[in-house]
């Protein structure tokens, strides 16, 4: 049967052809085999038919769970539909904001998801399919002995698929021309779903393929979320239309890193797909993981989502003795605009390489290229591009010169054709690989009826890049009720991704001659509070007694210190450590606690634990 | 249980050969079965003791959180099976025994068990899968001879175990390497170096041949126990597993503290994570910590005087080098490399000699006998 759909059309049947019926198309987390997963897309877009759904139509995929959305994502764009893929943390009131805006004709979602949201159930025009598991029927006596019929149909997906037949044919979808909707922005305000057609993500799958070498013998690990298209694309998409394999680790921090590169080792992957953030904690982990990539089949980390700090850089580079390719692009680019790798000739630490499928400005405030080695606006032209923020067309306007994006961030080029971000233009903050808008937290705070005024401003940070930091202006003067009031309102209206690092109550916040609020002049405040306070908390205490005990510098110290990596800590440094603790905090600690502790964070955890037993302040 | 055999070899052959020619998901029930099996052969009552002390372990362990009382009731059911028969078969044997009755390996997977126990009670191992615990537990290359590896490593192993040829090509080198030291400089260049020198010093000098002893025990220890380790550590890497190593150029150490982190390091290591931190968790003296840590190790090999008497000769050894730490600024520096090289060679000769001393002594069966040959050694009397 021959294909006659569009481009992504094509390289879909190529997919379903190249990955061979065992094998697993996605693993790590939860396993699902291409043999599943095609006969899910082929009975999905059945599904898809029986509830009347067209090319062009949208369809929200909002789960927590890889295998569900990696096969509904692929049934949607098989079937021509416009997947619209939502942040499963999200508030109820981001979600409804999201929905109502998506204006989808069919909905996937968790059960939990659905019990959290009732008004998800109500909504008339979007048929709702939850996602999960059936409950089980009880089986007794020799039942137990039988096999479930494998053909009983459920009700939730992906139960229901069992009563639909098979859509035996390949793909020939050329929907509307789009493909998928992601959200980068939006609570309360008009969000901005970022609509991609399906030219540009076939156009970067290509791309992706060839540039970073995936085939059916590629292992990718990738951790990074689906409603992030560096999740999604760089995930499920690129492995299933290479036939490749993509592995999902448990989610990630600094308990669980460590795992992650286990899995990378033991599943001897191909590609890691980071951010730099989680390479910081990479950095962070003892000589243990020093093997991780230590196979021959290992090409490359990918860092993307975010500035990759020179010194993190070479440091990975050269322990691990691979390479680390930092990534240049946005939503709105689909994946990657600009490589700085894998070849020797686009790879300078410090840069975001050279464009690859894009091209590009460098652009002043009046709209002219600027010379060689000099600052200006980052502007990008390419078939991988965007198609416009979905129902906001003024957004779209905004950010297109022309068929020239205007990216918001600042860069410079070298004479050899390297380019460096030099700054940012948008007021965007990103924290660990993750854009947060500033205006999205304000106006949550400024619902709040105790904030009178409210600013969010990014603080450089050595883990997460940088750190959301809010100040706000009460009309009361009970600034620390205030202050956790308003955290809880904000938990309530926000993504666990968007929550400030740090609440500020301030008098008044400086307001400049145009009527703007002075940023710098708020982070210098900031400062000033963070200066004041420096060594109040317990974990600068806490350091700074092991840095006494140990015969350091504090400076040399963190909650990942261990025994292995301070020259001075042997038992008897170790026991002086435990007796300046408790005089320092005033306890005895007891003998479970001192044996549990093998480094600096240990401690700072049994010390909070106790000082927040006592329910009163440090000293 | 000698390593130095066909049938080790073969066993070790067809566990390696059949573990990576099965899937991964039966290989671990495999080793388990294995494990098990070998055991059943080699000594049945160590297969029952080591069952009944992992059902011990896992029961009292199984609660999302293991409480004081817990860890000190599974502890005692486990130290009971282990002293119990440490008795009877030592200088204590009522039932006069012997050698008979001891199940082989049990100190060491009694070890295991207490780690575990202790672990789960500071709460650095969650919860866990049984399977992998009886997968720790009777793990067939650490059974008999050690290393007294940990469990957390170990489940990472599980975590990243896949063929690897380098890690394989690793652990064939180290066990040839670990025949070379039994059979080779232990069992023929030792003795060889030992009856020479008996036999030439005989008639001239007791003292020398009381001193070519104690240098033959001391060399022969080495031999044969890395050598079992190496073997120990080379079949887990047949099986992709990185065990934990034992020595670290001991004989080589310029103090008696830096001798007990590199001799027998996972044994020691073992006292000082939970007889040292338990006993300065509680008194908050490092010397008790350490006497305790060194008597403890002592009665690991056998609860009789002898072994109270050598605990307590390397125990007061630390504490007195701890303390000679804290004044040792106050000594002249020594400015001249040759000088500063001299001093260094004579620390090690100094500490090697005093460790070969106590193997030496603890040879003996009891206090009158050690006095004895001491004073052979000293005066050749």
């Amino acid at each position: 049967m021959s294909a006659s759909g569009d481009r992504l059309s094509e390289i879909l049947n190529n997919g379903l052809q190249l990955g061979s019926g065992r094998k697993a198309a996605i693993s790590g987390t939860s396993e699902m085999p291409y043999r599943v997963l095609v006969e899910r897309i082929e009975q999905g877009r059945t599904l898809l038919d029986q509830h009347g759904i067209v090319e062009g139509d949208q369809v929200v995929i909002l789960s927590e769970k890889d295998t569900e959305v990696t096969s509904l994502y692929l049934t949607c764009l098989a079937h021509g539909a416009v997947a619209v893929i939502l942040d499963p943390q999200a508030s109820v009131s981001e979600l409804l904001v999201l929905i109502s805006h998506s204006d989808p004709a069919m909905i996937f979602a968790d059960s939990e998801i659905v019990e959290r949201t009732r008004s998800l159930t109500q909504t008339e025009e979007a048929r709702v399919i939850q996602v999960g598991a059936e409950a089980a029927s009880k089986r007794t006596g020799f039942g137990l002995l039988l096999r479930q019929k494998a053909q009983q149909a459920g009700t939730m997906y992906p139960g229901i698929l069992a009563g639909c037949g098979r859509t035996d044919r390949q793909t020939t979808a050329t929907g509307s021309g789009q493909a998928l909707i992601l959200f980068t922005s939006g609570t309360t305000s008009t969000p901005k779903g970022v609509s991609i057609s399906r030219d540009a993500l076939a156009t970067q799958m290509e791309l992706l393929q060839r540039r970073f070498s995936v085939n059916a013998d590629s292992r990718i690990v990738n951790h990074l979320p689906f409603h992030h298209s560096d999740g999604l694309n760089q995930g499920p998409l690129l492995s299933f239309v290479s036939g490749a394999e993509v592995i999902r680790p448990e989610a990630v921090n600094m308990q669980s890193v460590g795992d992650m590169l286990d899995l990378v080792y033991q599943r001897k992957a191909t590609h890691l797909i980071t951010v730099p953030t989680v390479l910081s904690m990479i950095d962070r982990l003892s000589s243990d993981y020093d093997d991780s990539f230590s196979d021959d089949a290992f090409q490359f980390i990918e860092s993307t989502a975010g500035p990759l700090e020179p010194g993190l850089w070479t440091r990975i580079e050269a322990r691990f003795g691979t390479r680390v390719v930092n990534c240049y692009g946005l939503t709105e680019t689909v994946c990657e605009a600009m490589y700085c790798g894998p070849s020797d000739d686009s790879h300078r630490i410090g840069t975001i390489g050279k464009p690859d499928g894009f091209e590009v400005r460098l652009v002043d405030e009046a709209g002219d290229d600027v010379a060689a080695e000099e600052v200006g606006e980052l502007w990008l032209r390419g078939p991988g591009m965007f198609s416009g923020y979905f129902g906001n067309e003024a957004a779209t306007a905004e950010v297109f010169e022309g068929d020239w994006f205007r990216t918001g961030d600042l860069a410079t080029c070298d004479a050899d054709g390297f380019y460096r971000i030099a700054g940012r233009r948008k007021n965007l903050i990103i924290r660990a690989s993750t854009n947060i808008y500033p205006d999205d937290l304000k106006d949550v705070a400024l619902t709040f009826p105790a904030v009178t005024d409210a600013t969010v401003v990014g603080i450089p940070d050595e883990m997460l890049g940088e750190r959301v930091e809010m100040v706000v202006t009460l009309d009361h003067t009970d600034a620390a009720k205030g202050r956790l009031d308003l955290f809880e309102h904000l938990r309530a209206g926000l993504a666990a991704e968007k929550m400030p690092n740090e609440v500020t109550v301030v008098e008044s916040l400086p307001y400049g001659p145009s009527g703007k609020v002075e940023l710098a002049k708020v982070r210098e405040m900031i400062s000033r509070q963070s200066t004041q306070g420096e060594g109040s908390t317990i974990d600068d205490k806490v350091i700074a007694e092991a840095a006494a005990a140990f015969r350091s510098s504090a400076a040399s110290l963190s909650a990942s210190s261990t025994e292995a990596s301070v020259e001075g800590w042997d038992s008897l440094a170790f026991l002086e450590f435990v007796m300046r603790l408790e005089r320092r905090f005033d306890f005895r600690m007891a003998p479970r606690d001192v044996m549990r502790i093998r480094s600096v964070g240990d401690a700072i955890g049994i010390v909070s634990g106790h000082v927040g037993d006592r329910n009163g302040p440090v000293s | 249980m000698s390593f130095l055999s066909g049938f080790w070899l073969a066993t070790m052959a067809a566990v390696t050969l059949i573990y990576w020619v099965l899937p991964a998901r039966f290989r671990f029930l495999f080793l388990i079965g294995a494990s098990a099996l070998f055991l059943g052969y080699v000594d049945w009552l160590s297969l029952v003791t080591l069952s009944l002390m992992t059902v011990a372990t896992i029961l009292f362990t199984r609660t999302p959180s293991v409480s004081g009382i817990r860890t000190v009731a599974a502890i005692s059911v486990i130290a009971a099976f282990f002293l119990g028969f440490k008795i009877i078969s030592g200088p204590l044997d009522f039932l006069n025994a012997g050698d008979v009755l001891i199940p082989l390996g049990i100190g060491y997977y009694t070890l295991r068990c207490i780690h575990f126990v202790l672990e789960r009670y500071k709460g650095q191992i969650g919860r866990f899968e049984p399977q992998n615990v009886l997968s720790y537990l009777f793990f067939v290359p650490t059974l008999f001879i050690g290393p007294i590896h940990r469990y957390p490593e170990f489940a990472r192993d599980m975590r990243r175990n896949r063929w690897d040829s380098g890690t394989f090509q690793e652990g064939i080198e180290r066990i040839i390497f670990g025949y070379i030291k039994i059979a080779l400089l232990g069992n023929f260049l030792t003795v060889l170096f030992q009856d020479a020198g008996t036999t030439f010093f005989a008639t001239r000098s007791a003292s020398v041949v009381v001193y070519i002893e104690m240098v033959a025990i001391g060399l022969n220890l080495y031999f044969q126990f890395s050598g079992h380790s190496d073997i120990a550590i080379g079949f887990a890497r047949l099986l992709g597993f990185r065990v934990m190593e034992n020595f670290s150029w001991p004989y080589l150490k310029q103090n008696i503290g830096a001798f007990w982190r590199s001799w027998h390091i996972s044994l020691t290591s073992w006292s000082r994570e939970y007889v040292f931190a338990g006993v300065v968790a509680i008194t908050r003296s490092p010397f008790l910590g350490t006497v305790s840590s060194l008597v403890a190790i002592g009665f690991w090999h056998e609860v009789s005087l002898r072994y109270l008497l050598w605990g307590l000769y390397h125990g007061l050894a630390v504490v007195v080098w701890q303390r000679f730490q804290t004044v040792k600024h106050r000594l002249p520096e020594i400015r001249s490399p040759l000088l500063r090289r001299f001093y260094a060679g004579f620390c090690v000769v100094l500490t090697v000699h005093f460790v070969w001393l106590g193997f030496l002594l603890v040879r003996q069966e009891g206090p009158m006998q050690m006095w004895q040959t001491l004073r052979t050694l000293l005066t050749g009397s």
